[in-house]
């Protein structure tokens, strides 16, 4: 089935139900697929079809979603070009997957030597044109970027019956209304918006509102709120200042790892409801820790069948004991655009690996210790940063920490650390090294250095690199 | 680099080690002031004692040394000594 046709059938089920709803507009599931034939009828008459990849900028959540529709209702193939990365980061991502035409909305949009389209023009002729032709569901026509912190972002293509599969296999947000205040032009929030429409569910859009989310919840009756960790922190802050999230709203944190203390201070002061999940670009969701699971090893949930962890020479992990994570999962990708290495490395015999440290618990919990590029090993040590951030974490002075190596020539890598402290707090390095050495031991990291701010990335993701190439050697 | 924050750093690289002289009153202070010595012997460091005094050198002198060659030193002030001309050089 494709897409327009499961938008069809919840017209015909739900026409009266919100697809979308932001501060501006609402479009029921019966208007969003008038508007979406619309304007994929005359992006045909344009020129637009299935023949060529075509580079999406666009910036409304609503006006980019309609974009998106009307492409996969034309079997075109489609990549976001998000309007915050700058030129040449689109450009070189348009060319990476073959962009033959760019859909946007101001004359800087568009990108050297590739056809442009105006969004908006096209828009205000909807209608023009004749009915759309049906196309095959398993022609891939979502690309998608993974992370880019380690070099170029991999690109993943995924079709509409990879994404139906994905979304099947998903948390069930058929009578959900759905916010997740990351923008639409983030893969994975597009991803997830998607997800709830082929199920029927509502999308309730930030679109630009800077409103705090406790209140857009309950402007708009939220039954999930998705976050990252980073906007779970904001969450705490905007409790504080504008009171308290709706009773009936449960939070879901994904994307990066969810400290103890932040989901303790969740549970204490925002909701009871918290939930954590863990999942990849690559296969989508695979588990979600439910408020009743939290505890000190920050646990994201019990998976599937179709989650492995292998030791080093490939054989199944037992429970408890830490390895390589493997998943499988229903419309997963099978391998990455151009990139035959990357593809080679992480997708094997039928399983995705990430390169992610895990362990199954003896309880069934998936533990994740981070990325295995980021294991150091000390003297034949291995330590997980992850650990070492669990443990400053502990300390009351502590906000957030970030453990990394010092190369060295004698011992390999180094364990130290960088931390912030909270607001108010005085804590020296040493005494941090103290406190991390009783619970670790010979894997406590050997310096801990207090920094004002660690640095990030937009997404919050503390960038060690940076953080490496600062820590000054003392003999310089 | 002076001398006594060497001699912080090996105090510190030792007390990771658990090394128990390395806290006493009678040996610390004096240590730390320059006006007492010890010998590896004396320490009694173990294997890991080694590396942990190793590592410290090297986290917070920038001066990498594997343990095996802790050997070379008679005392612990011959090591300082050592890092010190390494310093230098």
């Amino acid at each position: 089935m494709t897409f327009a046709e499961r938008l069809e059938r919840h017209a015909r089920d739900r026409a009266d139900v919100p697809a979308l709803v932001s501060a501006r507009a609402t479009l029921t599931f019966g208007a969003l697929v008038h508007e979406v034939d619309r304007l994929a009828r005359t992006l045909r008459a344009s020129g637009i079809d299935g023949s060529r990849i075509v580079g999406v900028t666009v910036r409304g959540e609503i006006d980019h979603l309609l974009a998106t529709l009307a492409l996969l209702a034309l079997g075109c193939p489609m990549v976001a070009l998000a309007s915050r990365e700058p030129a040449a980061t689109r450009a070189r991502l348009a060319l990476r997957v073959g962009v033959a035409l760019v859909l946007g909305e101001r004359p800087d949009d568009a990108i050297d030597g590739v056809p442009f389209a105006d969004f908006h023009a096209i828009r205000a002729n909807a209608g023009a044109g004749s009915a759309v032709p049906r196309h095959d569901p398993s022609r891939p026509l979502l690309y998608l970027t993974g992370s880019g912190t380690t070099g170029e972002p991999k690109i993943i293509a995924f079709s509409e019956r990879d994404l139906s599969m994905q979304s099947d296999a998903h948390i069930d947000y058929s009578r959900e209304r759905v916010l997740r205040p990351a923008h639409v032009e983030y893969n994975n929030s597009k991803r997830m918006r998607l997800y709830t429409l082929w199920q029927g569910g509502t999308c309730i859009l930030a679109d630009g509102a800077t409103d705090a989310p406790t209140l857009l919840c309950a402007r708009h009756a939220v039954t999930w709120l998705e976050l990252s960790p980073m906007h779970g922190a904001s969450l705490l802050e905007a409790t504080r200042v504008h009171g308290p999230l709706p009773a009936y709203t449960r939070v879901r944190i994904g994307g990066a790892r969810a400290p103890i203390a932040l989901r303790r201070a969740i549970l204490a002061e925002v909701t009871p409801r918290l939930y954590v999940s863990y999942g990849t670009t690559e296969t989508s969701f695979v588990s979600v820790a439910d408020p009743t699971m939290h505890d000190e090893r920050e646990p994201v949930g019990r998976p599937t069948p179709d989650t492995e962890v292998l030791r080093a020479d490939r054989t199944r992990a037992a429970p408890g004991e830490s390895g390589t994570i493997r998943l499988r999962a229903p419309g997963m990708a099978t391998a990455y655009v151009g990139d035959d290495v990357a593809t080679v490395r992480h997708f094997r015999d039928g399983w995705f690996e990430p390169g992610d440290l895990a362990t199954l618990d003896v309880d069934g919990q998936l533990i994740i210790h981070g990325r295995a590029d980021d294991m150091m090993i000390m003297n034949g040590i291995n330590i997980y940063p992850v650990e070492i951030e669990r443990i400053l974490e502990r300390h009351p002075a502590v906000e957030t920490a970030a453990a990394f190596p010092l190369p060295s020539g004698v011992h390999g890598q180094i364990p130290v650390a960088a931390v912030e402290l909270r607001a108010g707090m005085r804590c020296a390095g040493g005494e941090l090294v103290a406190f991390a050495r009783d619970a670790l031991g010979v894997r406590a990291p050997r310096r801990v250095e207090v920094v004002a701010a660690l640095p990030r990335n937009a997404q919050g993701k503390v960038l060690k690199r940076e953080l490496a190439a600062g820590f000054a050697r003392p003999d310089a | 680099m002076d001398a006594r924050t060497i001699r912080e750093a090996l105090v510190e690289g030792l007390e990771a080690g658990a090394v128990a002289k390395a806290s006493r009153v009678d040996f610390r202070g004096p240590f730390l002031d320059g006006a007492l010595d010890a010998t590896f012997a004396e320490l009694e460091l173990d294997s890991l004692a080694r590396m942990e005094l190793c590592i410290a050198i090297e986290v917070a002198l920038g001066v990498s040394l594997a343990p095996e060659e802790l050997e070379r030193y008679p005392t612990l002030g011959a090591l300082v000594a050592d890092i010190e001309e390494r310093l230098r050089g």
